[in-house]
C-alpha cells in the first residue's frame, strides 16, 4: 500500500507540473502568435485605411478599410449598454442586499442566477424575437440596430452587476453595517454615506467586469444588428460595426493578406482592451480584500 | 401602580415580560426590570447569557439581525415623556438618536476625526453648518479628547489609538444629545491606561445620563456600578447595590454558581 | 455645566421633517424595488419569447419534425437532434480534457504557492479570463486548424477536435479558479493537522484537501459544463458546422448555439426559424438544469 501511495504521490506531482507546463505552453503559443502577427499590423492605417485620421474623426469622412468605425461602434455599444444596465443592476443589488425581505430575496435571487446562466446567443435570440414581434404588432419598420444590441447586452451584463453589488454590500463586516444605524441614520443615509463608499471597490470591479463583457461579446451582436461594413453609427437605429464581429468576419471572409493582417491587429487591440479591464477589476478586488483583512487585524489588537 | 406612578419621573425605563429570540433560539426570557434615572447599571454574566442582546433591545438594534423576534414591552422615559418603543410610538431613527450605543471594538467611520461627529449631526439632527463646529468641540471636550485631537481633526480617525477611538465614539454619541447610554464592554479592547480614562469619564457622565454598561470584569463592575445586574441564560438572576458588592456573601455565592 | 448640550436638539427635528424623511425612504425603496422587478422580469421575458415563437411547432403538430436526425432545410428536413448531440459531445469532451488539467493546475499552484512560479501560473490563469472568446477562436483558426490539418493529413482541420481543444482552454480558468477558491478557504486547522502528521504538500492535497472540497469540485464541473454548452463562437469558428453526428474527432459537428447563429444569418423558411427557437428552448432548459444542479449542491442536504 505504501508503494502505491508513493507512486500516486509522485505521479500527481509529475502530472501537476505537466499540466502547468502544457497550459503555459499553449497560452504562450497563442499569445505569441497573436502578438507577433498583430504587432506587425499596428499602425494608423489599421484604423483609418487610406484616409487621414483627423478627417475621419472630425469630418466624418469614411475610414475606408480601417477599423475605426468598428472601434467607435464598440465604444458606443459599451456606453449605451452601461447606461441601461448600471442603474438597474446596482439598484437591484442594493435592494437585494439591504431592503428585501427573505422571500422576495430568494425569488429574485433565483431569477438573477437564472439570468446569469443564460448563454449569450439566447440574449441575441431574444433581441431578434423582439424585433419579429414588434414587426408584427406596433412597428412594422422595426429592424435590428444599435439600440437593440445595447439593450440585449445590458441584459447580458445585468447579472454581473447585481451579484457583485449584492455580495459587496453583504460582505461588509457587521460593525460597519450597524454603526450608522445605531447612530440613528435611516437605511438610505446609512447606504449612501457609509455602506456604498465602503463597498465601492467591489462594486467598481463589478462595473469594470460588465464593461469588459460588453466589449468582447460577439454572439449577442451577431443577431441584433452588427454588420461588417458600416461607418460610424449616426443614430440609435443604425446598423453598426463592432470589433469582435469584425474579427470574426475577417477570419471567415478575408480576401487578401492585408485584410488578414487587419484582423490580427484588431484581435490584438481587443485583447489589450479587455485584458486591461479585467486586470484592473482583479486588482481592485485584490486590494479590497487586503483593506478589510488589515482592519480586522488592527481591531483584534 | 400607585407608588410607581408617583416615582415615575425618577425612572428611566420600565421593562415587562421582555423576551427575545433569534430563530429557534431564545436569548432573553421574560425579563422584568425597572431602571432609575441617572444611575450607572453594570451587567455581568457569562458570555452568551444575553447581556448584549438585552442592551440592544433599548435601541432596537436586534432587529438588524435576521430572525429576531421580540415580545413584551419596553418603555423609556425620554424627556419626561413615556414611550413604548416596540409599539412604534417613536420612529426608530429618532429612538436610536436618543439611546446612544458604544460598541466593544471602536467602530469609527472610515472618515476624518471631525467627520465622525459632523456626519451624524448633519444627517440625524439636521444641524446647519454654523451650529456644527461648536457642537463638535463640546462633544470632544466631554470625553477629554479636544486637547488631544484639536489639531488633527482632518486626519483619518484610524490614526488614533484604540482608547482615543473609543472616546471618539463616545463623543459622537454624546453629540446627539441622548438620554440613555448603552455601552457594550467599552474597555474590552483597550489597554489599562485607556480603560482607566474611560471609567473616569463614565463616572462623570452618569450624573447627566442613565448608563447601562456590559462588563466582562467583576472588578470593573465593583468600581463603576451603582447597581450590578447579573445575567445567566437569558434571565436576570441577581441585583446588587453598590454597598452589597464589597462584602456580600450573597454576591460571592451567586457568582460561584454562575461562573 | 448644563444638563444637556448647549443646543436644544430634541425638538430640532420637527415631525414634518421626520415624515418627509420617511416618505423619501419609501420612495427610494419603491424605486429600488422597481429596478429589481425589471431585472427579475427579464428572465421571464426571455423565456416567454422563446416559448411564444416555438408554440406554432406544437400547435401545428410539427414538433416531431424538429426532433429528427436530419437537417436539410432545402429538402424539408428540419431535425435538430444532431445539434443537440453535437452540443453535448463538445461540452463533455471539453470538460473531459479541461477538468483533469484544471485539477492538476490547482495542484501545481497549491504545492508551489510559496514559490514565484506558482503565483505566476495563478496570475496567468486569472488573466486568461480576460481573453475574449472571439480571440481564442480567431487564433485557433490560424494556428490550430492548420496544425491539425497537416498533422492528421485528413479533412479540413475544422473539426470536433479543434473545437474541443480550444473550448477546454476557454473553460480551464473557470474550473481552476473555482477549485482554487475552495482550497484557499479550507480551514487552516486541517492543513496544520496534515503538516503535523508529516504529509507532503501533494499528499495533503490529494488525500485531505481535495476530498474536503469535493462539493466545490463538483460545482466546478457543473459550471464548466454550463459554460461549454453555452458557448457560440468557438463552435461556430472551429467545429466545421456540418449538421451531422461525427464519426471521429476529425469530423465536423454543429452545436445548438452555432445552429442558431447560422440559421438566423441566412434567410430561411418559417419552419427553420421555429427550429431555431426550439433550439433556444432546449438551451434554456440546459442552462436552467445547470443552475438547479448548482443550487442543489449548495443546499445543506448535501
Amino acid at each position: 500500500m505504501d508503494e502505491m501511495h508513493r507512486f500516486l504521490d509522485h505521479g500527481f506531482i509529475w502530472f501537476s507540473w505537466l499540466a502547468a507546463l502544457l497550459t503555459l505552453g499553449a497560452l504562450g503559443l497563442f499569445l505569441g502568435f497573436l502578438g507577433v502577427n498583430g504587432l506587425a499590423a499596428l499602425n494608423l492605417g489599421l484604423f483609418f485605411g487610406e484616409a487621414s485620421p483627423w478627417q475621419v474623426i472630425m469630418g466624418g469622412q469614411p475610414a475606408g478599410e480601417g477599423i475605426w468605425p468598428a472601434c467607435v461602434g464598440t465604444v458606443y455599444l459599451v456606453v449605451l449598454s452601461s447606461l441601461l444596465a448600471l442603474p438597474l443592476g446596482i439598484g437591484s443589488g442594493v435592494y437585494l442586499a439591504q431592503y428585501a425581505s427573505p422571500a422576495p430575496k430568494r425569488l429574485f435571487g433565483f431569477a438573477v442566477d437564472l439570468l446569469a446562466g443564460i448563454p449569450s446567443i439566447l440574449m441575441g435570440l431574444f433581441g431578434f424575437a423582439l424585433i419579429l414581434f414588434l414587426r408584427k404588432t406596433l412597428f412594422p419598420q422595426a429592424n435590428t440596430c444599435l439600440l437593440l444590441s445595447a439593450v440585449c447586452l445590458a441584459l447580458l451584463v445585468l447579472p454581473y452587476l447585481i451579484l457583485t453589488t449584492q455580495s459587496s454590500l453583504e460582505g461588509l463586516p457587521a460593525p460597519i453595517k450597524v454603526a450608522g444605524l445605531s447612530l440613528g441614520f435611516t437605511p438610505w443615509q446609512n447606504l449612501v454615506h457609509i455602506l456604498l463608499p465602503a463597498a465601492s471597490r467591489g462594486i467598481l470591479s463589478g462595473i469594470i467586469l460588465a464593461v469588459g463583457r460588453a466589449a468582447e461579446d460577439t454572439a449577442v451582436i451577431l443577431l441584433t444588428g452588427v454588420v461588417a461594413n458600416a461607418g460610424t453609427p449616426q443614430s440609435l437605429t443604425d446598423k453598426y460595426a463592432a470589433l469582435p464581429f469584425h474579427i470574426f468576419y475577417l477570419a471567415a471572409e478575408h480576401r487578401t493578406t492585408g485584410e488578414l493582417a487587419q484582423a490580427y491587429g484588431a484581435a490584438l487591440i481587443l485583447l489589450l482592451l479587455t485584458g486591461t479591464l479585467y486586470a484592473i477589476a482583479y486588482w481592485l478586488h485584490a486590494t479590497l480584500v487586503n483593506k478589510w483583512e488589515q482592519k480586522n487585524i488592527m481591531l483584534r489588537r | 401602580m400607585g407608588t410607581k406612578e408617583h416615582n415615575a419621573a425618577a425612572l428611566a425605563a420600565l421593562i415587562e415580560h421582555l423576551s427575545v429570540s433569534f430563530g429557534p433560539r431564545q436569548v432573553l426570557k421574560d425579563l422584568d426590570l425597572t431602571l432609575e434615572k441617572g444611575r450607572l447599571y453594570v451587567l455581568i454574566g457569562r458570555s452568551g447569557a444575553g447581556k448584549t442582546t438585552f442592551l440592544r433591545c433599548f435601541n432596537r438594534l436586534n432587529e438588524c439581525f435576521p430572525g429576531c423576534h421580540t415580545q413584551g414591552s419596553l418603555r423609556l422615559n425620554l424627556g419626561n415623556q413615556w414611550v413604548d418603543i416596540y409599539r412604534n410610538d417613536l420612529p426608530v431613527t429618532e429612538l436610536r438618536r436618543r439611546v446612544g450605543m458604544v460598541f466593544q471594538t471602536p467602530n469609527t467611520l472610515p472618515a476624518s476625526v471631525e467627520k465622525n461627529i459632523t456626519l451624524p449631526l448633519k444627517l440625524v439632527l439636521g444641524l446647519g453648518k454654523k451650529e456644527i463646529p461648536e457642537k463638535v468641540e463640546w462633544a470632544l471636550r466631554q470625553t477629554h479628547l479636544w486637547e488631544e485631537v484639536r489639531d488633527r481633526l482632518h486626519l483619518p480617525a484610524g490614526i488614533l489609538s484604540g482608547g482615543q477611538q473609543q472616546r471618539l465614539c463616545l463623543a459622537r454619541v454624546l453629540a446627539l444629545d441622548p438620554t440613555l447610554l448603552l455601552l457594550d464592554e467599552p474597555t474590552a479592547s483597550l489597554d489599562f491606561r485607556s480603560s482607566q480614562k474611560i471609567e473616569e469619564l463614565l463616572l462623570n457622565l452618569k450624573e447627566r445620563y442613565t448608563i447601562l454598561a456590559v462588563s466582562h470584569s467583576l472588578s470593573q463592575a465593583r468600581r463603576l456600578g451603582d447597581k450590578v445586574l447579573v445575567f445567566n441564560e437569558g434571565r436576570r438572576v441577581g441585583t446588587f447595590e453598590r454597598s452589597e458588592l464589597q462584602q456580600g456573601e450573597r454576591f460571592q455565592g451567586l457568582l460561584e454558581e454562575i461562573f | 455645566m448644563m444638563k444637556t448640550g448647549p443646543f436644544l436638539s430634541r425638538e430640532k427635528i420637527s415631525s414634518r421633517q421626520l415624515r418627509r424623511a420617511s416618505r423619501q425612504e419609501a420612495l427610494i425603496r419603491g424605486l429600488l424595488f422597481g429596478a429589481t422587478l425589471i431585472s427579475g422580469l427579464a428572465v421571464g421575458a426571455i423565456l416567454g419569447f422563446l416559448a411564444y415563437f416555438s408554440l406554432p411547432l406544437v400547435f401545428q403538430g410539427q414538433a416531431g419534425q424538429i426532433l429528427d436526425w436530419r437537417w436539410r432545410p432545402f429538402q424539408g428536413d428540419f431535425g435538430i437532434l444532431p445539434m443537440i448531440v453535437g452540443s453535448l459531445l463538445l461540452a463533455f469532451s471539453a470538460l473531459l480534457l479541461a477538468y483533469p488539467l484544471g485539477v492538476g493546475l490547482c495542484g501545481f499552484v497549491f504545492s508551489q504557492r510559496q514559490k514565484p512560479w506558482g503565483r505566476l501560473v495563478l496570475l496567468a490563469v486569472r488573466l486568461m479570463t480576460g481573453v475574449p472568446t472571439v480571440v481564442y477562436g480567431f487564433v485557433s483558426v490560424f494556428l490550430l486548424v492548420p496544425l491539425i490539418r497537416t498533422w492528421f493529413a485528413q479533412g479540413t482541420g475544422f473539426s470536433w477536435l479543434a473545437a474541443t481543444l480550444t473550448l477546454s482552454l476557454l473553460i480551464l480558468p473557470t474550473i481552476v479558479l473555482l477549485t482554487w477558491a475552495q482550497l484557499e478557504h479550507t480551514a487552516i486547522e486541517l492543513r496544520l493537522a496534515a503538516a503535523a502528521l508529516g504529509f507532503t504538500p501533494s499528499q495533503e492535497l490529494l488525500w485531505i484537501l481535495l476530498p474536503q472540497a469535493s462539493r466545490g469540485l463538483l460545482a466546478a464541473v457543473i459550471l464548466g459544463f454550463g459554460r461549454a454548452v453555452g458557448d457560440t463562437l468557438v463552435a461556430l469558428m472551429l467545429a466545421g458546422n456540418a449538421p451531422q453526428i461525427p464519426d471521429s474527432p476529425l469530423d465536423a459537428l454543429r452545436t445548438l448555439t452555432s445552429h442558431i447563429a447560422l440559421v438566423l444569418a441566412t434567410d430561411s423558411t418559417s419552419l427553420a426559424y421555429q427550429s431555431v427557437f426550439a433550439s433556444g428552448l432546449i438551451l434554456f432548459g440546459l442552462a436552467a438544469a445547470v443552475n438547479l444542479a448548482l443550487r442543489w449542491l449548495k443546499s445543506p442536504a448535501w
